[in-house]
Order: C-alpha cells, then structure tokens, then sequence
C-alpha cells in the first residue's frame, strides 16, 4: 500500500479514536455504575443483554476508570497518579509564571511601598505609609482635648449624682 | 444513618497537597449514603444526607444556576498551585495585584467552568463595604429562584447539626438585613464542573458549618479530606454539612457538576444595620 495513504489512514483512525473519547468513557462510567449495582454472578449475562463483548466494557470501564480517578505508574522507582488534567493545568500554570519572570524589567510590577504599619480604624485593617501613620498620630494628639472632653462630660453623666452625695457628705 | 470513625489523622500530610487536585490514592473510604463522620478525637467532620431535597427543587434551582458566568479568578489556590500571579494590565505591564492568569482562565472557560457568588458579601480591605454579589444584583431572579434549594439545605442543616446551626443562626440574626432571609446563611458559593485544587475555605462562621449540594448530571467529583483520607459522594439531591476549614478538593469531574456551599460569613455581624 501507498506510505501516504497508510498516514492518511493513520491521521483519520486517531482522529476517529479521539473523537470518540468522550463516548467511550461515558459508556464505560454507565458499565461502571451497572457493574457496582449488578449482583454477584449476573455481570456476564447482564453484558450479553445491552449486547457489549467482554472485553470491550473490560477496556472501556479502565478508560473511564482512569479518567475518573487518575492512573497509577512507576516514576523515578515511585509508584505516583497519571492525572491529564493536573498536568495540563500545570503546564498552563508553567508558561504563565515564566512571562511573569521572563518580562523585561519595565514590565515587571513596581515594588511595593514600605507598608510598615497597620492601625484598625474601622472595618477592615488599614495598611499605611509610615508618612500616613504620622499624620495620623499627630491627628489624633490635636484632637486629644476634644477626646477627654467627650470622656469627662460622659462621665460627668454617669457620676454626676454620686458627687453631689459626695459633695453633701463633705458639706455635713 | 451510619457513623464512621477516621483513624487516620496527617495534617502536615494534608497541608503539602495545597492548590494540587484530589485522586484516588489520597482516600480509604468513600461515603456515598448517610454518614455522619468524626475524626480522630470524636469531632464531627462531616454529615452526608444522600437523596434528601426534592427533583422539583433541584430542577428549579438548576434552571437559574445554569446562568451563571463568573470566573474563579480570585480564587487562585482552588484553581492550582502556583496560579496566583500578577496581572496584566491593558498596556502589556504586570500589576502588583495578583489574580489567576488569563490562560489559565481560558483554559477553565474552555472547559465549562463557571464560579460565582450569590447573596451577601462582607468589607474588605480592596471593597470596604458590606453589599450584595454583584450576580444577586444584576439577576436577583436567580437568588429568588434558589430559595426553595436554599430552605432545604436550611432544614436539613438544622435537623442534623442542631448545635451548630443555633451557633450559626444566632450569628446571622445579629445582621438583619445581610443574610438570606429566615436562613442561617449568608452566602451562596456557585461551581459549575470547578474540579477545585485542594483548599480550605476562608471567610466563613467557625462555629458554624459549610454546606454543600449539587446538581446535574456528572461522574466523579468526589471531595476528598486528605487529611483524613476520606472521600465524600454528593450526589444531586444529597447535602452534605462538612468543617469547610479542612482542606478539600475534588477529583476529576465527567459530565456537568454545578455544586452549591452555603454558609454565613463571619465578619458580616460588622455590617451596619440596615
């Protein structure tokens, strides 16, 4: 035969096989499920019912097995999971951090201010320049007479009874 | 209801998967119907209710969740290891601000992933203000839909944990006005097909409990507790009621999963009231 229609014939065979992924492992995840419902000895006559041969469920439950849960291999003398997804992921993760790193120093993001202080105002922690703690520092000590009025008027409010006793017991 | 003792307990262990995805040889035991599983010291990790809210419900709550459209991109360790990186800006510079890249984002898209929130959101440092999600804001008609799902968790949350659920609706009443009304939730966390990298949540009630449903039709997606090597099935229907600050994550998920967390925000009694 031709060496290009045996490639021809190559290219549309993995492409048929890849196309049709996502129906092998839903029959094979269907087998699964039918398998862990069916009752003990009732597996075979059960395959022959829905007319699939042995050891096609056989490979189309390992493949949805496997895509479910990941697959065991030997790496580097260690038995780890083949997980598809977990590397693509990490392979896009991978390229993102590295034109992060490989931007040239322009692109870079700029460092961050010395933001050596933090001070619960109100709602959330507020972090701030040491220049916006001092300014706040030095708000807070202007308004330091207006604060302890407040406080004493309000005690004043609370006490207020106990001085006159006081004042009278003084007075007697 | 069965009750499940863990013997096994490896929080270093746990801790060193953080943002890698759940497989098969991180769990001994997968619970698929009622379960109530306690760690080690007798605490309650986990209740699974299978089978327990009604097709309706189901059916109608997924007609509204399906919408959803938002991008887990501020959720960087639920994505991956390593995806928090900083951002680009519209000039082709990188920011100081980090967020899951956008290849990484495209590729999740590509995939059907969708993440979003409902309900109410508390201050925080970048958004100093207690307000509505956005996707609330913009199709309150998905949260109205929701409400029967929502009641249901609610029901089966106070049937089952009692105590955590008096401690969690005694949270939300001292913030009238910031939760989902005559609930013990704040919020509403949405996934759809989100196989989410081991994590822990943040942000939610401690003496409360996470709470946990899903739609549609899927294979797989089973949440994973490393450290204690246990995995639950939530099948549609099920809820299951978990300790949120343990890490979890889920395996691989076939067909489309759309999962809902319900739970109570802990700094939303600092909203003002309405």
């Amino acid at each position: 035969m031709n060496p290009s229609t045996i490639d021809q014939l190559k290219d549309k065979l993995k492409e048929a096989w890849l196309r049709g992924k996502a129906q092998r492992i839903e029959i094979g995840t269907l087998l699964l499920e039918l398998r862990a419902q069916a009752e003990h000895g009732d597996w075979g006559s059960l395959l022959a019912e829905v007319g699939i041969p042995a050891s096609t469920a056989r490979d189309y439950m390992t493949e949805a097995s496997r895509e479910i849960h990941g697959f065991r291999v030997f790496e580097n003398g260690r038995l780890t999971f083949k997980d598809a997804e977990a590397e693509e992921m990490q392979e896009a993760v991978n390229v993102a951090t590295a034109e992060v790193a490989d931007a040239p120093p322009e692109l870079r993001p700029a460092p961050a201010p010395g933001l050596d202080f933090h001070a619960r105002v109100k709602g959330p922690v507020l972090y701030c320049t040491a220049d916006q703690k001092d300014a706040y520092e030095a708000a807070k000590r202007e308004s330091k007479d207006r604060v302890y009025e407040i406080f004493h008027n309000a005690l004043l409010e609370v006490i207020g009874e106990q001085e006159e006793v006081r004042d009278e017991a003084v007075a007697a | 209801m069965k009750l499940l003792q863990l013997n096994h307990d490896d929080e270093r262990g746990a801790l060193s998967l953080k943002g890698t995805y759940a497989n098969a040889s991180q769990y001994d035991d997968v619970v698929k119907d009622d379960t109530v599983a306690l760690t080690p010291d007798g605490e309650v990790l986990a209740v699974l209710v299978s089978e327990v809210l009604s097709q309706q419900v189901q059916d109608e709550a997924y007609k509204h969740l399906i919408t959803i459209s938002g991008m887990p991109d501020n959720r960087a360790t639920a994505v991956y290891r390593g995806s928090s990186l900083s951002r680009r800006n519209r000039d082709g510079s990188f920011s100081r601000t980090r967020s899951v890249p956008s290849n990484v984002i495209s590729l999740l898209r590509r995939k059907g992933v969708r993440a979003d929130v409902l309900g109410y959101l508390d201050a925080t440092p970048r958004i100093p203000r207690c307000r509505l999600s956005s996707w609330s804001l913009n199709k309150p008609e998905v949260l109205r839909g929701v409400m029967p799902l929502v009641q249901g968790v609610d029901d089966v949350f106070r049937c089952w944990i009692p105590d955590r659920y008096a401690a969690q609706k005694a949270v939300v009443q001292q913030a009238p006005g910031w939760h989902i009304h005559g609930t013990a939730f704040t919020t509403i966390t949405v996934n759809k097909s989100f196989r989410t990298a081991y994590h822990t949540d943040k942000g939610d009630l401690k003496t409360g409990f996470s709470t946990l449903t899903a739609l549609g039709k899927f294979d797989g997606g089973l949440l994973v507790m490393p450290r204690y090597r246990v995995a639950f099935s939530v099948q549609p229907g099920s809820v299951l009621m978990m300790d949120a600050h343990e890490f979890h994550g889920n395996t691989q998920i076939i067909g489309e999963r759309i999962s809902c967390v319900l739970y109570c925000r802990e700094k939303i009694v600092k909203c003002p009231v309405v």
